[in-house]
């Protein structure tokens, strides 16, 4: 399974230095032009960014006909699919070190009111695990073209929220995050989620594969 | 168990295609063609070996193995050289070789190398630069680094000048000489098929028309031309196929039943009797099988 990991992160490496680039400007643009509200854009930015490298992968696999040839690899279904998922999981700890990374660079430059680190790795952690546990099943079940649909949906979502909240004046009580029960229980669901996801996934690729 | 694959009953069946309860047996050390018309079902059986497509009825045993039971022991033995490199054009020799080192419990690295090395591949280039031959060759490469005990090749020189395919079918053939491994050989490039298998299995409309050792065919089946004013009788013992054309007939008929007369008699190779059997019609005195 570890070949399929190392198949994609080459892929990945050679294919998308423009994506890499918009990352690096992620980054740096909020830190120098808005510092008070860096922590929060990169914290959904870059999981938004490398979500779709992830997903990207799904597309090149189709390019290159690469499913034909995994059946002849000694891979269970199980395998194939989990590999996607790792892959999912590696791009969350990227994320969550550039956030960590910008918290503390924040810090060193003496930003006030920086924001919330564990809100911030919450936020990452639910966009990328919820895109995920979503898109990927979409993929296997409709193709990588259908999945498109699900990604404009996530483009959508963070602005019907935030309408939602002006509207109705909500506010989120930010001292919640201070709370490492709640922390633990947002992780447990997220991963529950994921895990749910994964064996939907596997089914629907069994399915396919085996037509 | 003499046999390093063996398939009984096997059927597929598609709105438009049935392959129908085919049985098939390559023998360990044994290289087996398997030739038929595009649509055969060629493919759909090795297909159903991998185990990539669900069987509707049969079985099929690999080193004695069920294939959908013992899959993944059964694959790290296995070889599988396809018709096309199915690897992302962005990546190298030495990116394959990381990806398939985890894949594989016998990836060899030293064969790997060795066989880029004899086929001349450049390991600084990347895949998307290769000619098609090279792509070919890049294949060979991958799948021989395994150390396979059974060769799964489907249509392998498919699109590949006659030079190149010499190279890939001698290189596969000194393999199985020194590895005592077995191939199971789609193609319709019945050259190809001539240059390198022992068995010879034509499939026709997904059905097993005939399997025969090779150097059997010359001895087995020979073509008798009748012309036009000549009386041909297709239920005539030993009659298996004949082609009428406007100004005579072709049959195609085993040696060993039909009654010769004066009738000039011609060789039959593979490619004879897989247009007789996909083109003519068939005789009244004999099946092929």
């Amino acid at each position: 399974m570890s070949g399929l990991i190392k198949k994609d992160l080459i892929v990945m490496k050679r294919k998308f230095k423009p994506i890499q680039l918009l990352i690096i400007l992620v980054v740096i643009l909020p830190l120098s032009q808005n510092p008070q509200y860096a922590l929060i854009i990169i914290s959904l930015m870059v999981p938004f960014l490398l979500s779709i490298l992830v997903s990207s992968s799904f597309g090149y696999d189709q390019i290159s006909k690469w499913e034909e040839y995994a059946v002849a690899l000694p891979l269970p279904p199980k395998k194939i699919v989990a590999s996607k998922y790792i892959l999912c999981l590696i791009s969350l700890i990227i994320s969550l070190f550039i956030v960590v990374l910008a918290f503390f660079l924040l810090r060193l430059f003496e930003v006030t009111n920086s924001g919330n680190l564990a809100m911030a790795i919450v936020v990452s952690t639910l966009f990328t695990i919820i895109y995920h546990s979503l898109m990927i099943p979409v993929i296997y079940k409709f193709g990588i073209e259908t999945s498109h649909t699900v990604l404009y949906a996530f483009i959508l979502i963070p602005t019907i929220i935030s309408t939602l909240f002006g509207m109705f004046k909500m506010k989120i009580d930010v001292s919640i995050f201070d709370h490492s029960y709640f922390i633990i229980f947002v992780f447990f669901i997220l991963f529950l989620l994921l895990f749910l996801s994964y064996l939907i996934s596997v089914k629907i690729y069994k399915k396919n594969r085996l037509k | 168990m003499k046999n390093v694959l063996e398939i009984n009953g096997l059927t597929k069946v598609y709105n438009d295609f049935t392959l129908d309860h085919v049985n098939l047996f390559l023998p360990y050390g044994k290289i087996m063609g398997l030739i038929g018309e595009n649509g055969a079902g060629k493919t759909t059986i090795i297909k159903l070996i991998l185990n990539a497509i669900r069987r509707d009825d049969g079985k099929i045993e690999i080193f004695g193995k069920d294939n959908i039971q013992f899959e993944s022991i059964i694959k790290e033995k296995l070889g599988v050289g396809l018709d096309q490199c199915y690897f992302d054009d962005c990546l190298d020799i030495k990116a394959i070789s990381t990806i398939m080192k985890p894949i594989f419990k016998n990836w060899d690295n030293k064969i790997y190398f060795s066989y880029i090395d004899r086929l001349k591949l450049s390991p600084s280039k990347r895949i998307g630069s290769y000619s098609k031959g090279m792509k070919a060759k890049l294949n060979i490469a991958i799948t021989l680094s395994t150390h396979p005990k059974l060769l799964i090749l489907d249509e392998p020189t498919t699109g590949l000048d006659p030079i190149i395919r010499d190279e890939i079918l001698q290189i596969y053939l000194d393999y199985v000489k020194k590895q005592n491994a077995s191939i199971l050989f789609s193609s319709h490039i019945t050259s190809d098929i001539e240059k390198i298998a022992d068995i010879v299995t034509i499939l026709h409309k997904g059905k097993i028309i005939l399997t025969i050792n090779q150097k059997d065919i010359k001895n087995q089946f020979s073509e008798v031309v009748f012309n036009g004013n000549e009386p041909f009788d297709s239920s005539k013992k030993g009659v298996l196929f004949y082609i009428k054309s406007v100004d005579s007939v072709r049959a195609l008929i085993r040696k060993d039943s039909y009654q010769f007369d004066h009738h000039k008699y011609f060789p039959v190779n593979i490619e004879k009797v897989l247009l007789y059997s996909v083109n003519g019609e068939k005789g009244k005195g004999e099946t092929l099988l």
